[in-house]
């Protein structure tokens, strides 16, 4: 078993919906897959403080962050719509996470924006992007923080088929290069089943499972069993990621 | 697009053009409308001075028990205010009351009325609070020490605009003759600001600078366009003592010192008097002084001169006269100007 | 089928305009055929005086309205806290009370006797102070409603994010929201400095003097009558026309 990385043990009460997670990650590429509605930015939210828990806590690498503002926790965080600056030049954007210290501002972006292959767009604004460079984007803007952790919601939902594919290369990449843990959040089997070391499954607010993939995948808790046979894939799937291994 | 544009533009044009034709027609909409309104009820209008506004209140609701059919409708502002919304507003009144009789006579003879019912009198006196500072030392003898305090503030109405300031500054002028100090207007008003008599012939005459030109110390006076304006000053302490007309200090319950009658612009007798001040306002019209005595009318272009006539009868009856010396306002036996033009009704009440 | 529903846009949109532009053009019109009143209005100091006075009054109601009530809109934006819809409430207030009324209260409140006035070395009655205070009193909520849609309307994901970067919450203000409601701020702050030169009925009990233009609009129609009175009105619309069009170039240019 490795050794847990993040730990959330959290309730919240939103008026019509509760939030009642135990979801546990180590240094990997974790997806957290469930339908819509289930929760699953609201978990991104408590990890990254923007949300605080009524009861609970977080763990980041054995250090209690619960009480932490969102400005100290040192999380990238990419929602969905990647939330660029955009009265901000492409360079602004991605140097805005770094302090004052001028000199080494100029070439820490730029070779971050070299390794993302965004050298050429950093004059421009967010707006005149394309989906996937939006995304190189908002990675490239995280990732400069040097983060402990990145939590990416719904990462490839706003872009083409084409473009889906290249980007999931790009983001494996990401997690291999950086050593960065990733949080990542979708509805998608197949992201699930081509980016996760470990996957949760969420539902309703709770997370039913989790653990490796291929655990998950050949679960026997029913909801769980449920939730991929409604994604009407399950079996041909497991086939796939039997293949893949 | 370009058809959008085109469908904006054609229907723009059209409907400006048929509001020019509109505008054009319009008078002629209007004259018809009378017929149509007579089986609803009937709408009387009265235009009247902002210090006869209690009475007609009295008056409206005495008129309205009497004709069930008709519902009074006042509109406050300054004399001569009300006038010009019907000789420049062209608004249509049943009847018009100002508290100038003479100002019917100069602002509506013979186009918009022509005659005049004198109907009511009034007096100047220094109003205050129990607040106001030297409150319980004032009276009728030495209110004009009490106002030369230099903590003392006070008020009048701007002169340009309301008969009730020109004849507060009659009222001052008055009383250095009437107490033989010549320094009682010039210490209260003079001093501080433009406003200045100047004794020509003698007759005593103040030149009134424009309204903008007035230049008044703040801290001394406090000039409002309108003497209802001053109440609010007088209420929240801004200022100590203000001059107003007996009927409106009364309805507002405040405290009051009434002048010697040789000055306080009430009384007949001292008509003589009153005569050697004079005030020639900004747009150039000179007031002599008089005694205070409201006037009223019924517009030629009335539309209910039937009703107005009965709600000038009831003014000037018994009843009517009642409810004004009720209120402050004493009645004077009613009087007539142009008595030729008065309606018959109406002639039986006044003397000639 | 298309063009009728153009046709309706067309003819309601229309009215309502006309509804504005006819009294104006009339005015203006009116004033045409006494050109040389209007001659000897633009030659009268007191006019000038009046008109710029007004506009500087109200450009200091609308500077205060701005660094006051920026805050208080980012505050009714973006967070929730007791009291809230209390709060909503009582900016809105302004917008129903009766101008004289407001004028007596904030007499009572700025008068030599008043809350504030009594101890204020600040003179406000028959004062420039005055003359703000009232202005400020009609004008603020419709800064603050222009702010407040301007901070709502920005995705609240884009501060989320400022903040897991590691900026605080005031360097988020400044640096995030604060620029993204840039046009909302500008274009709330001419409505107000709009709603301030046009304001009469408070003024006139709190300051009678020194007289704004309004005011003397006012006066000019009881002393003298409507000729008078005419000329000095169109002047200030056509003024404040011009000015407000200048604005509404610049606010657009921008976002070219």
């Amino acid at each position: 078993m490795r050794e847990v990385f993040l730990e959330v043990s959290a309730e919240k009460n939103l008026g019509s919906f509760r939030l009642d997670v135990e979801f546990s990650m180590s240094r990997s590429y974790c997806v957290v897959l469930g339908p819509t509605g289930a929760g699953k930015s609201l978990l991104l939210e408590l990890i990254a403080g923007i949300l605080k828990p009524d009861k609970g806590r977080i763990l980041i690498d054995g250090k209690d962050v619960t009480n932490l503002p969102p400005e100290k926790r040192n999380i990238g965080f990419v929602p969905q719509d990647y939330a660029l600056f955009p009265h901000m030049s492409v360079y602004k954007n991605i140097a805005y996470g770094l302090r004052r210290d001028k000199k080494g501002k100029r070439k820490k972006v730029e070779e971050i924006a070299e390794k993302l292959g965004i050298s050429h767009i950093l004059d421009r604004k967010p707006t005149t992007l394309s989906g996937g460079e939006r995304q190189r984007v908002a990675l490239a803007r995280a990732l400069i923080i040097q983060p402990k952790l990145i939590l990416l919601d719904e990462p490839l939902s706003a872009v083409d088929l084409r473009t889906k594919e290249k980007l999931m290369e790009e983001l494996k990449l990401v997690h291999s290069e950086f050593e960065i843990p990733i949080v990542h959040v979708t509805h998608s089997l197949i992201e699930a089943v081509t980016l996760a070391n470990e996957v949760a499954i969420m539902m309703d607010g709770k997370i039913i499972e989790k653990g490796k993939t291929k655990d998950v995948f050949s679960s026997q808790v029913q909801e769980v069993a449920d939730f991929l046979a409604v994604k009407g894939l399950f079996k041909k799937l497991s086939d796939v990621f039997e293949q893949w291994k | 697009m370009q058809k959008r544009s085109v469908a904006m533009f054609v229907v723009f044009a059209t409907l400006l053009g048929g509001c020019i034709q509109g505008i054009q027609d319009s008078k002629k909409i209007t004259s018809g409308q009378t017929e149509a309104e007579v089986t609803e009820k009937i709408v009387l209008k009265v235009f009247h001075a902002g210090s006869l506004t209690e009475p007609m209140k009295a008056f409206k609701k005495a008129f309205e028990e009497k004709c069930p059919n008709v519902e009074v409708q006042c509109e406050a502002a300054g004399s001569a205010a009300t006038i010009r919304k019907v000789t420049e507003l062209g608004r249509t009144a049943d009847i018009v009351a100002s508290a100038d009789y003479t100002l019917i006579p100069k602002m509506m003879y013979p186009d918009y009325a022509n005659w005049t019912v004198m109907f009511a009198k009034n007096q100047i006196v220094l109003a205050y609070t129990d607040k106001s500072k030297y409150a319980n030392e004032i009276n009728s003898e030495n209110w004009y020490q009490i106002l030369r305090r230099p903590d003392v503030k006070f008020g009048f109405s701007n002169p340009n605009d309301d008969p009730c300031g020109y004849r507060s500054q009659m009222v001052l002028q008055l009383a250095e003759l009437y107490y033989n100090d010549s320094t009682i207007y010039d210490d209260l008003v003079a001093k501080h600001s433009n406003l200045k008599f100047v004794e020509e012939n003698g007759i005593y005459i103040l030149r009134m600078p424009k309204s903008e030109d007035i230049n008044p110390d703040t801290s001394k006076l406090m000039i409002r366009s309108m003497e209802m304006e001053l109440i609010h000053g007088i209420e929240t302490g801004e200022i100590d003592y203000y001059f107003i007309y007996r009927s409106v200090a009364q309805q507002h319950n405040h405290r009051f010192i009434e002048l010697p009658p040789q000055i306080d612009l009430s009384s007949a007798e001292y008509a003589d008097i009153y005569k050697k001040v004079k005030v020639v306002l900004a747009n150039g019209k000179g007031v002599v002084g008089k005694p205070i005595i409201y006037g009223i009318t019924i517009p030629e272009s009335a539309e209910h001169k039937e009703y107005a006539e009965k709600f000038i009868e009831l003014i000037v009856s018994k009843e009517g006269q009642r409810i004004l010396k009720e209120l402050g306002q004493p009645p004077v036996v009613p009087s007539v100007d142009n008595v030729d033009n008065l309606p018959e009704d109406l002639k039986e009440y006044v003397k000639p | 089928m298309r063009f009728s529903f153009y046709l309706f846009l067309a003819v309601l949109s229309s009215i309502i305009v006309l509804f504005i532009l006819l009294p104006i053009v009339a005015t203006l019109s009116t004033q045409f055929y006494d050109f040389d009143g209007l001659l000897e209005a633009l030659g009268d100091k007191a006019v000038w005086n009046s008109i710029l006075l007004t506009y500087y009054a109200a450009m200091l109601s609308t500077l205060i309205a701005v660094v006051f009530g920026t805050p208080l809109a980012y505050l009714l934006a973006r967070y929730g806290f007791p009291g809230k819809s209390i709060i909503e409430g009582i900016t809105d207030v302004p917008v129903v009370i009766p101008h004289t009324v407001a004028g007596i209260t904030l007499l009572a409140v700025f008068g030599s006797n008043g809350l504030i006035g009594s101890f204020s070395p600040v003179k406000f009655v028959d004062a420039l102070p005055g003359i703000v205070v009232a202005m400020l009193f009609v004008s603020i909520p419709i800064y603050i409603n222009a702010a407040r849609e301007g901070f709502s309307s920005i995705d609240i994901r884009l501060e989320q994010v400022a903040r897991t970067l590691g900026a605080s919450p005031s360097r988020v203000f400044f640096t995030i929201s604060l620029p993204l409601v840039a046009r909302h701020i500008a274009a709330g702050a001419i409505m107000s400095w709009a709603r301030a030169i046009s304001e009469f009925g408070a003024i006139i009990v709190i300051a009678y003097y020194p007289m704004v233009a309004p005011t003397l609009i006012y006066e000019r129609y009881v002393s003298t009558g409507l000729s008078a009175a005419r000329p000095v009105a169109v002047i200030l619309i056509l003024l404040s026309l011009a000015v407000f069009v200048v604005l509404r170039l610049l606010l657009w240019g921008q976002k070219r």
